[in-house]
């Protein structure tokens, strides 16, 4: 067995050994160790690095010479933008896209004028209407928007801008980060941080806390000749707007912004669209007001600001609006939603003087009774006491 | 490979002395020590794998990979007499790992390992190749230590002192793998009848 074993063995060993006198592997294997770069590829590799530095350098010094260059900005559907020269949106929104990434959307009926570009911001008047921007921020930005007297100097934010040219009222409501609004009637700058809105018209400053505590910053109050974003044409109902009530009407069918729309959030929605209300309201755009305290009320009737909401458009058909009838109907449902003490007392008083405007003596004089039963000294008691004759 | 050889200038690097200034230079990472170290011991190693292994297609990596192992460990060579043992004992590890990853692998393989193209052989001894390939065929069916350890008696001709050395165990375990490498051989012989016939050629001579 053994000695079988020594002749395969021999056998193979010289197999092998012809093998290993014909093979390259060695020579291979001491190529992948010691491999060194040979001379003339040194020399390349050398002149190739010196090459890419003196590149790298040149390009350097280049940029650092280069003058700057100041931003440009393209319209939406227009091309190139031109410093100086009025923008004007007529029923659609318009974009200003400037090139290093600031958005200026201008809401319809607004004209606005880019009046300088500069490399780390740009100068941006708007003349009328509202304007909505979301400034690219940089450590070195430095935006400023005109808006009649005032001045808002921005760092990075997204806020929008409102003024109105026949009411002389400037409206700022920020949604990110903050702005120093300065100029015009106030005597020292105003800082409006993230959530704030603020007012200025006539010869009133009026600051808002949003409802609620702390929510979402909502639009600014669009002037009465502009409208606001985000809002799909009133093509069906153009008619209506001819009057207060068809223009309320017509404002309750424009979508809110799509940012306010997720249902996932209701309150933060519900808080959001009454701020915006409440900001058209102040800025006497009643009907727009209207619309949206009665889309907060129908939306969020389990929130607690959907009876509040109710009451506020009640008593705007009412007193600002002339529609005794839409305002009965808010203020019942203000009452069915729920109102606090005080305000269920004036919601009931106004209801008494609803019936009383329509005529309705029966339902009138039976809500009198019900009134003066509830609230016999009641601050409205003198009033309703008075109606229904 | 090509591109290795384009851009190396692969002249040997003079390095005179005996093994014990080349321990030392290999010691120290001195590169021509180690160049030095590979001209010397590389037709060694390279034959003492093809041993083990057979013609296999990897047998350049093989070999690199024992290079780089002593170069790594020649920290631990105490002294240099022993270095050719020390450099057998690092070849047949690697070989040994070799056989095992490739035993894992197998599986993974499309093809078995006798249908995968070998290292081309020599064609004027066409009928011997073939037998040697039979063997490595019937090696390939065996645990690896039982495999390593015939390769090194049968094939290198190592005694079993030599094997337990390079294999890192005893004489006994040595002798008791060997016998039931070579039960396994002879059960898989008959497999081949290429081996067979080269065998029954051997023992009628």
């Amino acid at each position: 067995m053994t000695s079988r074993y020594a002749k395969l063995g021999r056998a193979a060993r010289h197999e092998l050994d012809e093998l290993v006198s014909r093979s390259r592997v060695s020579a291979d294997v001491q190529a992948r160790l010691f491999a060194t770069p040979h001379p003339a590829a040194r020399w390349l590799w050398h002149w190739v690095a010196a090459a890419s530095l003196g590149l790298a350098v040149a390009v350097g010094v280049i940029v650092w010479l280069w003058p700057p260059v100041p931003l440009t900005f393209t319209v939406a559907g227009e091309g190139t933008g031109l410093v100086g020269a009025p923008i004007t949106s007529a029923d659609d929104t318009k974009l200003l896209a400037f090139s290093e990434g600031t958005m200026v959307w201008v809401a319809p009926h607004s004209t606005t004028r880019v009046e300088r570009a500069q490399t780390r911001g740009a100068e941006v008047a708007l003349e009328g209407g509202t304007l909505r921007a979301q400034v690219k921020h940089k450590g070195d930005t430095r935006w400023l928007f005109h808006a009649g007297p005032y001045e808002v100097l921005v760092t990075g934010t997204k806020f929008d801008l409102s003024w109105d040219t026949q009411t002389k009222k400037l409206a700022v409501a920020m949604h990110e980060g903050r702005v120093l609004v300065q100029g015009g009637l106030l005597s020292v700058p105003r800082e409006v941080r993230a959530g704030e809105r603020f007012m200025m018209g006539g010869h009133s400053q009026e600051p808002l806390a949003p409802p609620g505590g702390a929510t979402p910053a909502t639009e600014a109050p669009a002037p009465s000749s502009a409208r606001k974003f985000n809002e799909e044409p009133l093509s069906a109902d153009l008619a209506a707007r001819t009057t207060r009530k068809g223009q309320a009407l017509a404002m309750r069918t424009a979508a809110a912004p799509p940012e306010l729309k997720p249902e996932h959030d209701k309150q933060n929605v519900a808080a959001a669209l009454f701020a915006r209300a409440d900001a058209a309201r102040l800025s006497g755009n009643e009907a727009q007001a209207v619309a949206l305290f009665e889309e907060v009320a129908e939306r969020f009737a389990s929130d607690r600001l959907a009876g509040l909401a109710s009451f506020a458009a009640g008593r705007l058909w009412l007193v600002r609006l002339g529609d005794a009838r839409a305002a009965l109907i808010d203020l019942q449902r203000a009452r069915r939603l729920g109102l606090g003490a005080p305000l269920d007392e004036d919601c009931h008083a106004r209801i008494v003087e609803a019936l009383s405007a329509l005529q309705r003596m029966d339902a009138c004089k039976k809500e009198q009774a019900l009134y003066l039963a509830s609230y016999p000294r009641g601050p409205h008691a003198g009033l309703v006491s008075k109606a229904c004759r | 490979m090509t591109h290795a050889s384009r851009f190396s200038s692969a002249k040997p690097v003079s390095f005179l002395g005996g093994d014990g200034e080349l321990v030392a230079g290999l010691k120290a990472a001195n590169p021509a020590a180690q160049q030095a170290f590979f001209g010397r011991y590389a037709r060694f190693v390279e034959r003492l794998l093809l041993g083990v292994l057979g013609p296999d297609a990897d047998l350049g990596d093989v070999m690199q990979d024992t290079f780089m192992a002593a170069f790594r460990q020649i920290t631990n060579l105490r002294s240099a007499e022993a270095l050719t043992e020390w450099l057998r004992t690092i070849a047949v590890g690697v070989a040994q790992n070799r056989i095992r990853s490739r035993t894992r692998n197998r599986w993974l393989l499309f093809f078995a390992p006798e249908q995968l193209p070998d290292v081309p052989l020599l064609p004027a001894r066409a009928e011997a190749t073939q037998a040697l390939r039979a063997v490595y065929a019937v090696l390939d069916q065996m645990p690896a230590h039982e495999r390593v350890v015939f390769a090194l008696r049968h094939i290198e001709d190592m005694t079993v002192p030599e094997i337990a050395a390079a294999t890192k165990v005893s004489e006994s375990t040595v002798k008791r793998r060997l016998q039931q490498a070579e039960r396994l051989f002879d059960d898989g012989k008959y497999k081949h009848p290429a081996l067979a016939d080269w065998v029954a050629g051997m023992e009628a001579s």
